[in-house]
């Protein structure tokens, strides 16, 4: 059964059986009262016969006779008897009257009783006369309250059956409503196939457990998504970041190999060769790396970093790779306690990463300065880089961390639009941010949180 | 140990003073009050129902609350505290009578009058602690070339560049 129907089903039995039972005891305590209302009437009747036929005084009789007649309307059947009750406790009963000997008794006991035999109710009062002890029975029909009655189980009735079907019809909006998220969730993660990873389900900040959900999905779509790039551009991935220094080592060869050199000439140049080589093992350290943690989760050596380190750590790889940048780490925001830049992750892809963007900063700024600030809160690491290049048009801001998107005005400069995707699904992994911030010709600024 | 206030729009912007003050104070501790100040609510109803903070407290953004964070990780030796606080309302005796609370020792005025209020019943109580007889200190910010955000928590690294 669908969680929906399960709802509704519960919901409405929960209401429908709250409301049946209501007008159960409506109709219950209602028919009760107007029972008790009856004897009193019937009871009042029959003390009023009583004196006006057995009278203490004659004169008496007469009074009582009009005070009936005039006050109080016949009853639809109402007979009276008179039965004499013997010194001895018998009862002279009537034929007619079919009522069985407790009911008698109980008069005789309690000086009156009252007895039900369909529609038709009877009072009995025991009466002391001059002419010796009676037992006084009025009976009547109970023609009122059985209408009243009537039209009160009517009533009870059509509220009941009107209210179900309103309540009915409130539960399959309920139970609409309370899964609409989870509908809105099942929708979106059925457009997620392997052409678009890269979309997330929608997470707004109400905390409750939907969003939890979400959260845990978009977790988990990082990591397939980590994974499936990581495996999908290995090649590009390789080919855009050896072709560098492949070129390089090719160009200094060519070069040395023109013509006849001298000794000193062939050992400069088999030193950049060796220089470029050194590069290129780097580089095809890293990705090699980049790729088996992208494979399995469980290679990766998770441990604790020192955030300023890998700052340095960065810069160096690119003085290495660039030499001549005008890359400055930025003290300004440093915290004094060193405990504040520990945070967990793995140093190699996070260095990755950071060189990714910082590399990007130099690249697209044709070398201008770029700063790198480290700023630490309670919770997280905030490193901002900075630099006055050409900056992101704000329309295609969105799309800068998709692979192979490249922004529209970069037509100059070498890429293949891996460097920042990369870098995002790493700080992902890390269940960091990246927040851009940017303005054409003016610079970016990119600024990466990660979680101690 | 110095009580200092700091009037604040939750700019990052007004973060920066405390470079400043830190620079002011050397060898001293402080204790820092940014304070945002509100007018009282006009109508019966919302005085009736107006709670001291709970409701302004999202007021103050979490790039705000990360640049408080920031600083006082980098003064953790200066600063002995770093809270915010909010002044409800806009007399002279209401300013008198936190000030007295707060036990503040000196009051920064911003010269530059920039002042973005992040709600409608914020205001720029530049004029209140103007008039006021507390020691004051007149702080100006470098002019930026441009604004980028008014929640970039870069904004912090300009004032020391």
């Amino acid at each position: 059964m669908k969680i929906r129907t399960k709802i509704l089903l519960l919901f409405a039995g929960l209401t429908i059986s709250t409301i049946l039972v209501m007008s159960g005891l409506v109709y219950y305590f209602a028919n009760q009262h107007s029972f008790e209302d009856f004897y009193k009437r019937l009871e009042i009747r029959a003390y009023l016969t009583a004196k006006a036929t057995l009278p203490y005084y004659e004169s008496d009789s007469v009074i009582y006779n009009e005070i009936r007649e005039e006050h109080l309307e016949k009853l639809p059947a109402e007979k009276e008897y008179f039965l004499k009750v013997a010194a001895d406790g018998t009862v002279h009963k009537d034929e007619q009257l079919t009522l069985p000997n407790s009911f008698y008794e109980q008069v005789y006991r309690e000086s009156k009783a009252t007895y039900r035999e369909g529609d038709r109710f009877y009072e009995g009062v025991l009466y002391k006369s001059k002419q010796g002890l009676y037992i006084v029975i009025v009976s009547a029909i109970n023609q009122y309250s059985v209408e009243y009655l009537g039209w009160l189980r009517k009533i009870l009735i059509i509220c009941s059956v009107a209210s179900s079907v309103i309540l009915v019809g409130a539960g399959i909006f309920f139970s609409k409503y309370i899964l609409k998220p989870i509908r809105h969730m099942m929708v979106q993660v059925k457009s997620i196939s392997s052409r678009n990873l890269h979309l997330r389900l929608n997470v707004d900040d109400s905390g409750d457990e939907i969003n939890d959900l979400a959260g845990t999905f978009n977790n988990m779509l990082d990591r397939l998504e980590t994974a499936f790039e990581t495996q999908n551009n290995f090649v590009s991935n390789a080919s855009h970041e050896l072709s560098t220094p492949l070129t390089a080592i090719i160009g200094e060869a060519e070069l040395a190999l023109n013509k006849e050199r001298t000794q000193d000439k062939y050992i400069y140049s088999l030193k950049n060769i060796l220089h470029e080589a050194g590069r290129l093992e780097h580089i095809t350290k890293s990705l090699l790396h980049l790729a088996q943690t992208g494979f399995d989760g469980k290679k990766q050596e998770w441990g604790q970093i020192r955030s300023d380190e890998l700052l340095f750590t960065v810069k160096n790889t690119i003085d290495k790779l660039h030499p001549g940048n005008q890359v400055e780490i930025d003290y300004s925001l440093f915290p004094e306690e060193e405990e504040k830049l520990v945070i967990p992750g793995n140093e190699q892809l996070l260095e990755l990463a950071l060189s990714n963007i910082v590399m990007n900063a130099v690249k697209y700024s044709n070398n201008e300065p770029v700063s790198i600030a480290l700023a630490a809160t309670e919770k997280k690491n905030i490193i901002i880089v900075k630099d006055q290049g050409i900056g992101i048009p704000p329309e295609d801001l969105p799309y800068i961390f998709s692979p192979f998107f490249r922004a529209s005005n970069t037509g100059r400069f070498k890429g293949y639009g891996i460097g920042l995707p990369l870098a995002m699904n790493i700080i992902r992994m890390h269940k960091g941010d990246i927040i851009v911030n940017s303005r054409v010709n003016h610079g970016t600024e990119i600024r990466v949180e990660l979680p101690l | 140990m110095k009580n200092i206030l700091i009037p604040t729009d939750f700019s990052i912007r007004s973060l920066s003073y405390v470079h400043n003050i830190v620079a002011q104070h050397p060898g001293e501790q402080v204790n820092i009050i940014l304070m945002h100040a509100l007018e009282m609510p006009d109508s019966l109803f919302d005085l009736m129902t107006y709670t001291r903070n709970s409701r302004h407290v999202e007021l103050i953004s979490s790039d705000f609350q990360d640049g408080c964070e920031i600083i006082r990780n980098k003064y953790s030796s200066a600063i002995n505290q770093l809270k915010i606080e909010f002044f409800h309302g806009n007399t002279r005796a209401a300013l008198r009578n936190f000030l007295l609370a707060q036990n503040i020792d000196l009051i920064i005025q911003p010269t530059d009058h920039e002042f973005n209020a992040p709600s409608k019943r914020s205001y720029d109580p530049e004029k209140l602690i103007s008039k006021c007889n507390y020691p004051k200190m007149k702080i100006q910010l470098q002019k930026r070339k441009y604004v980028v955000d008014r929640s970039t928590i870069s904004a912090l690294l300009l004032a020391t560049e």
